[in-house]
């Protein structure tokens, strides 16, 4: 059985330094674009000396994925680094596509160098990445050729992208990583179906749209999202995620925010468990979530929108 | 010919040594690597985190103290080691708790020591707490000793 003790060591030191509910507050209540950056500076946020919001929080993730390159090997680190392969391949194809140098829009700390994607995707050459990757990349750039359809692009990769997580969770045998990589297939079906319901698609387009795995009994899914959000909370609310349903009914936004913060849930038991990969998963989910709750808040303190709608958008915090 | 007795004493002691020491190596290393990963983290941890990764370390000390008073009052550190096949069974099996529960009370005491160490790289000032959960474990090691300590004083005044 794979060790995990010195990595969730390094994780536990790591954690005393994540924002708490209450720093975020504190944040929130900054009065000013300029207050919120020196107080994150403060607490770690250093961003290389930037001023930019953006620069400051693609740092701050780039340094989490760089730690956890060096605590994590394996499935462990596979399921955490996929999601930007097929983020870039997604980038790429639709970049390449349309022409455009689209380089920016790539992202560092796949399991593929982001370039080497790129390179390959506008070459129409994938010998330099692995099998999968390279079938996947030809496929969803024979997908948008031939239909033009971005958004069908899109759906493709990221049901490849949950495909390839699934794998790798059951190749690594821990149930953790298994209900990690359900978790995540479940809440991406669950939005795809809301949003579907809500934009009144048909039947045909949101079967293609779900991905076939995870824990939900996706056909009977797709039937409800065709019938309505009406008919699409009635489904969620006989099934494990029964407390999506209220969230469905109160709102887009909402509802994606009880999402994020299911796939959050999965740290719950993570804070005392001292031997398992749970606390290096939930570390990665804690930071990317904070990351992206900076983001938010210093937007919104950018744009001088109030703290009460600042703070609806808030997910809920690790620490 | 020498007696099967000092074979049967001389394998009890082997045995407190050997398996309370493999235990306290464990145990050790499982805080070790813990304490490691503080460490890297936050240097300015280390005395704290080291005591607590040799919290697993004294099953070891006591297999060791078990195996010496064995050795001795065998005679194999001095004397005639001519005992009884009965009373080299008798200290073989005085030797067994601290030699069975050294193994899986030290590898216990080092999970208990590694999530204590991990308990100090959040919130330092709980030390104490941690080191009091990890020692609740030695409390099972100190009965097996004393189990071993006082079995092995008695057989020496048995007659047979």
């Amino acid at each position: 059985m794979k060790e995990y003790t010195y990595s969730v060591a390094r994780v536990r030191a790591k954690e005393a330094s994540l924002l708490t509910s209450r720093d975020i507050e504190q944040l929130i209540a900054s009065d000013s674009y300029e207050s919120a950056l020196r107080f994150l500076r403060d607490r770690g946020y250093s961003g290389g000396g930037a001023d930019d919001a953006e620069d400051i929080v693609a740092a701050a993730e780039k340094e989490t994925l760089d730690f956890i390159s060096e605590i994590a090997d394996g499935a462990l680190l596979n399921i955490i680094r996929l999601p930007v392969d097929y983020h870039n391949i997604k980038a790429s194809v639709k970049s390449v596509f349309s022409g455009i140098d689209g380089t920016d829009l790539l992202l560092d700390g796949g399991t593929a160098d982001k370039n080497v994607i790129y390179e390959s995707v506008r070459n129409r050459s994938y010998s330099e990445l692995d099998q999968t990757l390279a079938r996947v990349a030809e496929e969803a750039m024979a997908l948008l050729l031939r239909t033009q359809d971005g958004q069908a692009c899109a759906i493709y990769t990221d049901n490849e992208m949950f495909k390839a997580i699934e794998a790798e969770a059951k190749k690594s045998g821990d149930a953790f990583l298994k209900r990690c990589a359900a978790i995540l297939a479940d809440t991406a079906n669950l939005k795809a179906a809301y949003r579907s319901a809500a934009a009144g698609k048909n039947l045909p387009f949101i079967k293609t749209a779900l991905y076939s795995g995870g824990t939900l009994n996706v056909p009977a899914l797709a039937q409800a999202a065709e019938n309505g959000v009406d008919a699409l909370c009635e489904h969620v609310a006989a099934t494990d995620y029964a407390d999506g349903a209220e969230y469905m009914k109160a709102g887009a936004h909402l509802f994606e925010k009880w999402c994020d913060d299911e796939v959050m849930k999965l740290t719950d038991g993570a804070r005392y468990e001292s031997f398992s990969p749970a606390p290096i998963i939930a570390y990665y989910l804690a930071k990317k979530a904070e990351t992206g709750t900076v983001r938010l808040i210093l937007e919104g303190k950018r744009s001088r929108l109030g703290d009460d709608m600042i703070r609806e958008r808030v997910r809920r915090t690790y620490v | 010919m020498i007696s099967l007795g000092i074979v049967f004493a001389l394998l009890g002691a082997a045995l407190a040594s050997l398996l309370a020491g493999t235990g306290s190596a464990i145990g050790v290393g499982i805080a070790g690597q813990a304490a490691a990963g503080v460490v890297t983290e936050d240097p300015s941890k280390f005395s704290k985190v080291l005591i607590m990764q040799l919290l697993p370390g004294t099953q070891g000390i006591y297999g060791l103290l078990i195996a010496f008073i064995t050795l001795s009052q065998i005679g194999i550190l001095g004397g005639s080691a001519d005992i009884s096949v009965a009373k080299g069974l008798l200290y073989c099996a005085a030797c067994l708790p601290i030699a069975v529960v050294g193994l899986l009370s030290a590898i216990s005491q080092g999970k208990a020591a590694a999530s204590g160490i991990m308990m100090i790289a959040k919130k330092p000032d709980q030390m104490s707490k941690g080191m009091i959960f990890a020692a609740m474990v030695e409390t099972y090691a100190i009965l097996a000793l004393l189990v071993s300590i006082l079995a092995i004083f008695g057989i020496a005044g048995l007659n047979i």
